[in-house]
């Protein structure tokens, strides 16, 4: 009797790791899914409205990454910086 | 006490304060990162000198073997084709470097080789796709940068299916920000400090600290936060430079894992906000460009967002703020090393215990954080040397180490998501003490900022505004 309640329990443990192991799965699917509507359709959709095209085709002329985290991985930093350079040099005594 | 205070699995970096004297020189991890990261250092400024010296541009090898995902508009493949050529090589080169760099190290500190490879595989998959996520063209409009979609594919694995123990074997959060950290420190070039002259260094580097030490004191004194460590990533995070700021301060005074998470999710979010508010609000105030430019500059937290901002005002404004935010960036390394040393010094330290010694001082401190030091050291003496030297570095910067720290702390935010439950997030929000702490700090900041600019470029210096609107 012991052996047999045991064995239940162990089938019912199983039972409920696999059970959590599907809606796991489904719940990733399902997350994945909602991931790939939103960069292949929502996204890409919202990148050809106007207001939106004009002002990233704005930023890429200026060589702008607003998602740099740092100076150095902005491309416009350098030509930026030389223009700066250029403007003190050329005023030393404004800027001390 | 420092073990029982930091020996927690869930911290971003572990104490590295076990293991008897220079044994730890090869068993730590603080130092293997120091080791790899300098390594990298010398390989990539040796790579560039040779190519430079026989007559290419430089880094011409070093950006074909090293290269992330580019940015895209509809289709994801076109992440893997910058400027028309592919960077599958790249990708290749940087996982290779990457799994042979971290696979020595953990291998030297003992650790079984075999799954980590295994595991190393699926976390650089996901960082992968995090970097092809945060490159679509309208995500990167809204500055929302890849730590965060490295930390939400961590976070769909482990709060769905379970990160699985082969995977873990790879996560190794604290390795990788550590040794992301140390090629950062390569980036912090002092001769940078004085590119705006008086003006730019009391915008940035007195109104800065103030904010930064202000914000801490009201989150300990007045909102009585219960973690110092999220009070200081937090502080930190808002006052010098988002999501790099955090990483270096959590990384400094080893904050947990889910505190880097939170403060790193507030920046961002504010930074959104900031970005297409302030231009308006400059606007709309009829504040001059350059005064304009130094607030966003010393305000907005991350870099590619004050330059978007700025942009949107004019080309004078888009100069000062992004050479403020860069002098600015320059402050992390100070930032991190005070951090660290008031970390071991005061608040590791328990109410009856004594000043600890030089030496305890010294057994207790991150040791990465001198190779961070000493690798901004290094290469600020070589970028002041020469016209050359400062090629040499940009080129060595541009395309190399950059790429690498990138493909590190995505690594690192990646592990964190694997290793995170969303409950333990939700923890750090309770009483909305950060909000609260985030947006006091940023209101301060403002008005300080706001004031210090307009004193600079309106009374002080009035001829550095003119000609900088020239």
């Amino acid at each position: 009797m012991p052996l047999t309640c045991c064995k239940n329990d162990i089938n019912g443990s199983d039972l409920r790791r696999s059970r959590a192991n599907s809606s796991g799965w489904l719940r990733l699917m399902i997350a994945v899914a909602a991931i790939l509507v939103l960069w292949l359709a929502v996204l890409p959709w919202l990148a050809t409205q106007p207001p939106i095209r004009r002002h990233i085709e704005f930023l890429e002329q200026r060589q702008i990454d607003p998602s740099a985290m740092f100076y150095t991985e902005l491309e416009a930093m350098p030509a930026l910086r030389t223009q700066v350079s250029r403007i003190r040099e050329d005023h030393p005594a404004s800027f001390w | 006490m420092a073990d029982k205070t930091l020996g927690s699995d869930d911290r971003v970096v572990r104490s590295s304060a076990d293991g008897p004297g220079w044994r730890q020189l090869y068993r730590t991890e603080d130092w293997w990162a120091v080791w790899i990261g300098g390594t990298l250092l010398a390989i990539c400024t040796l790579v560039v000198g040779y190519e430079m010296t026989s007559g290419a541009t430089g880094s011409d090898l070093l950006k074909t073997w090293l290269a992330k995902p580019g940015s895209w508009n509809s289709n994801p493949l076109d992440a893997f084709t910058v400027k028309g050529s592919s960077v599958l090589r790249g990708l290749f080169g940087a996982f290779a470097l990457s799994l042979v760099a971290f696979g020595l190290g953990l291998s030297a500190m003992g650790r079984r080789l075999a799954p980590f490879v295994a595991g190393f595989c699926v976390v650089f998959a996901l960082a992968t796709a995090a970097l092809v996520l945060a490159g679509q063209s309208v995500i990167k409009y809204y500055n929302l940068e890849y730590a965060l979609w490295a930390l939400l594919a961590g976070l769909l694995i482990s709060n769905t299916i379970g990160t699985a123990s082969w995977i873990r074997s790879a996560v190794c959060t604290e390795f990788y920000i550590k040794t992301g950290l140390v090629l950062l420190g390569a980036e912090v070039l002092f001769g940078r400090l004085l590119a705006l002259g008086l003006p730019g260094v009391f915008v940035s580097w007195v109104v800065t600290p103030i904010v930064l030490v202000a914000t801490f004191w009201f989150g300990q004194q007045i909102l009585r936060i219960a973690s110092p460590t999220l009070n200081i990533v937090i502080s930190a995070d808002m006052s010098v430079c988002g999501v790099s700021a955090a990483i270096a301060t959590a990384a400094a005074c080893r904050a947990k894992r889910s505190e880097l998470s939170l403060a790193i999710g507030m920046s961002l979010t504010f930074t959104v906000i900031m970005m297409v508010v302030m231009p308006m609000i400059i606007r709309g105030l009829g504040i001059n460009n350059v005064v304009g430019g130094a607030w966003l500059g010393g305000t907005i937290d991350s870099t590619g967002a004050v330059a978007a901002a700025g942009a949107m005002l004019g080309d004078d404004a888009l100069q000062v703020a992004a050479t403020i935010k860069m002098i600015q960036n320059i402050l992390i390394g100070v930032v991190a090393f005070c951090v660290s040393v008031y970390w071991v010094t005061r608040v590791e330290r328990t109410s009856g215990e004594a000043r600890p010694g030089a030496i305890e001082i010294w057994h207790r401190f991150p040791k990465f954080i001198l190779g961070f030091v000493a690798a901004s050291l290094v290469f600020s003496c070589l970028s002041a040397s020469s016209a050359g030297g400062e090629r040499v570095v940009d080129a060595v910067l541009g395309h190399s180490t950059t790429t690498l720290r990138n493909w590190f702390f995505c690594l690192a935010f990646v592990s964190i998501g694997l290793e995170t439950n969303f409950r333990e997030l939700a923890v750090n929000l309770k009483g909305g003490k950060p909000l609260v702490l985030y947006v006091v700090g940023q209101t301060f900041n403002l008005c300080l900022t706001l004031l210090m600019a307009w004193l600079m470029f309106e009374k002080v210096f009035p001829h550095a505004a003119d000609v900088l609107q020239k």
